[in-house]
């Protein structure tokens, strides 16, 4: 399905640079980055630690500004939208799932995954409970429903950040080393969990990681090196998402 | 907002020894507030009650009399010299209309029509110079508080009876059922007999006052068809000024608040006040400084999550009101503990610190603690001491949060 000309991507990625000026120091970062993800996909984003993964995430999770260049994302080109509009939509379209869960640590399981949606009026109380319980039902952990966040384990945090992020049903999910702070347990556990998730629900994932085991999983892996795209390789045996349901 | 609210809930219970301490601060801010207002205004009333509680808040007496100069030729300078006895007493003589339009006003609680003059009283060889005020029996206390005050005899003032203080009653050496003859200062003279023997506190009535009978005032005095003065008592004494005035020019009369005849003990009050209101603004300070200073701790110590929150797609304003939200909650409890806390304990001030004799040795009045003034104030405060972090909070970048 990647390869269908006809068809719109969900994002669109042309030409981003990104600097940081530390004092006088400008340091570039990203130095031209474009890709297209479409729909459905499970893509996976390699590269040495350094190479602006992390940076890339937060430019398309519109929690920073690239230094010049687009992307597009659902026909909005989002380096042209205001403050205001950009927070709705990252509410609306966007989930996370960072390598610290950053879960708040006075609410339950419960309420955390439910936020995105109440707090922001985009459910009512009872759409949200319903639904943040299916979530939590589907990552594993209906037992844990009422547990404050600080009472779980790391797995099973990782897990509820990861509800949280499918909470208002996103367009795309970026995680930004969502095993990386995990045990290999729990960390396979999580992968499972993406992978499953991307499958059943066609939810789009981009993932940055240096897990050779996620990466197999994925059907594309980007790899940035030293702020550019060094490669992207279809990996032709794995079938996920829209194209396997 | 409600979500925000329970956010901001959450936070404050999360942390329950620095919310209870900043309740605590806030509640100490406004305990000082309603206390200080509650001394500085009881004082204050005590102040007035005792002087302005035996004077008239407004005087209404007639303008005194220049006579006019007829036929001066230009360049001719004429010095009228007046003598005072030869001309008539000076005389309200419309005063049903002045008095009709007292009561008309609101404000006006009793107006009293006195006659008065200076006089004497003999008693055998005795003589004392008296001032004689002849007013309505029934208004007797409604100017001094005569009634209350009498401590021989009674507040009784028939057509033949005098009411006088105990210093003039001592000196005289007179009591209660003597008969003594009253002189005015035109020679007019009539027998009266003690009915009462008022003792006020205040020397210069005790010693030279001496109550008659409205009716037999105006006979022994000579004036038939007016009075000398009307008396008049507000509901409030602060309106008296501007009441004076007022009549003053729609009757022509001379009219007098008690304001410029106690000039020193208005600066006095007006001192009090000052001071009171400036330890109750730096009550009101430190509560912005307190709430403050805490809250600001609090954005620091909740900047991953007001980070992951940004992240999460919820805006500036949400966190901002956030903040607000608790500064709110913090000032509106706090100030209901430190307003029921002042309540209590200037009423316990009241019962225990009573000099021997009954009377205070604070003259502090908890029902003038202003306690809903320092609610909205340390509420409003709280408030505004909240808008500084809360916009360093929405300020948070949400990126350098997750970061970490
Ligand atoms: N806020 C920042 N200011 C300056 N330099 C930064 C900042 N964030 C990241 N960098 C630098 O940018 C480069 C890329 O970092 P990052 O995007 O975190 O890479 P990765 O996630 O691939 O390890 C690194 O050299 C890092 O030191
Ligand atoms: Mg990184």
């Amino acid at each position: 399905m990647t390869s269908d000309a006809t068809m719109t991507a969900l994002l669109s990625v042309a030409g981003l640079t990104k600097d940081y000026i530390v004092g006088d120091l400008v340091t570039p970062v990203l130095k031209g980055i474009s890709f297209d993800i479409y729909t459905g996909e499970f893509v996976a984003m390699l590269g040495p630690s350094g190479s602006g993964k992390s940076t890339l995430l937060s430019i398309l999770g519109t929690l920073l500004k690239p230094t010049a260049g687009h992307f597009f994302m659902l026909g909005n080109d989002l380096t042209k939208v205001g403050e205001r509009e950009l927070t709705k939509f990252r509410n609306r379209n966007i989930g996370f799932v960072f390598q610290y869960h950053h879960l708040l640590p006075d609410f339950s399981a419960l309420e955390n995954v439910m936020f995105p949606a109440v707090a922001s009026g985009l459910m009512d109380d009872v759409e949200a409970e319903l639904r943040a319980t299916m979530l939590l039902g589907r990552v594993g952990l209906s037992h844990r429903l009422n547990y404050k966040a600080t009472k779980l384990s790391g797995g099973q945090k990782q897990r509820v950040a990861l509800a949280r992020a499918l909470m208002n049903n996103p367009a795309l999910v970026l995680t930004d080393e969502p095993t990386g702070n995990l045990d290999r347990e729990s960390a396979h556990q999580v992968m499972e969990l993406l992978t499953e998730i991307n499958a059943e629900s066609g939810t789009t994932f981009l993932i940055s990681t240096h897990d050779s085991e996620i990466a197999s999983r994925c059907q594309r892996k980007i790899t940035i090196i030293d702020g550019k795209v060094d490669s992207i390789e279809t990996n032709p045996v794995v079938q996920h998402g829209l194209a396997a349901a | 907002m409600r979500y925000e609210a329970k956010v901001a809930l959450r936070y404050l219970l999360s942390s329950k020894m620095q919310t209870g301490l900043l309740i605590g601060g806030v509640g100490v801010g406004v305990l000082v507030f309603c206390f200080m207002s509650a001394l500085i205004n009881g004082l204050t009333s005590d102040q007035i009650e005792q002087t302005v509680g035996s004077i008239p808040h407004v005087t209404i007496e007639p303008r005194e009399q220049t006579p006019k100069v007829l036929g001066a030729a230009d360049g001719v300078v004429v010095l009228p010299a007046i003598l005072r006895d030869n001309t008539q007493r000076a005389q309200i003589r419309a005063w049903q209309t002045v008095l009709d339009s007292l009561h008309a006003d609101e404000k006006v609680r009793v107006a009293v029509p006195v006659v008065a003059s200076n006089g004497f009283i003999a008693r055998g060889q005795a003589i004392q110079p008296v001032s004689i005020t002849g007013v309505n029996p029934e208004q007797l206390s409604e100017v001094a508080a005569i009634g209350p005050a009498i401590i021989k005899g009674a507040a009784d003032l028939d057509l033949n009876g005098i009411i006088i203080g105990a210093r003039l009653a001592r000196n005289l050496s007179i009591d209660v059922g003597q008969t003594l003859v009253i002189r005015s200062d035109r020679g007019g003279q009539r027998d009266v007999k003690v009915r009462g023997i008022f003792s006020i506190g205040i020397e210069s009535l005790d010693e030279r006052v001496a109550y008659m009978n409205f009716k037999a005032a105006k006979a022994l005095l000579n004036l038939d068809n007016g009075i000398s003065r009307i008396e008049v008592k507000l509901y409030d004494l602060d309106m008296a000024p501007a009441l004076a005035s007022n009549f003053a020019a729609s009757t022509g009369l001379k009219v007098t608040s008690w304001v410029e005849k106690n000039k020193r003990l208005f600066n006095a009050i007006q001192g009090q006040r000052s001071t009171g209101s400036l330890i109750k603004f730096f009550s009101i300070v430190t509560i912005i400084i307190g709430v403050s200073s805490a809250l600001l701790l609090t954005t620091v110590r909740r900047k991953s999550e007001i980070g992951i929150m940004r992240s999460m797609g919820m805006t500036k304003g949400f966190i901002n009101r956030v903040f607000v939200i608790q500064g709110v909650l913090i000032g509106l409890l706090g100030a209901m503990v430190g307003a029921s806390g002042a309540f209590g304990f200037t009423t316990l001030v009241l019962e225990l610190a009573v000099r021997a004799d009954g009377t205070l040795v604070f003259p502090i009045d908890p029902s003038q603690g202003a306690y809903l003034a320092g609610i909205m104030l340390a509420t409003v405060a709280s408030t505004v001491a909240a808008i500084l972090p809360a916009r360093a909070a929405s300020r948070v970048d949400p990126l350098e949060a997750i970061s970490q």
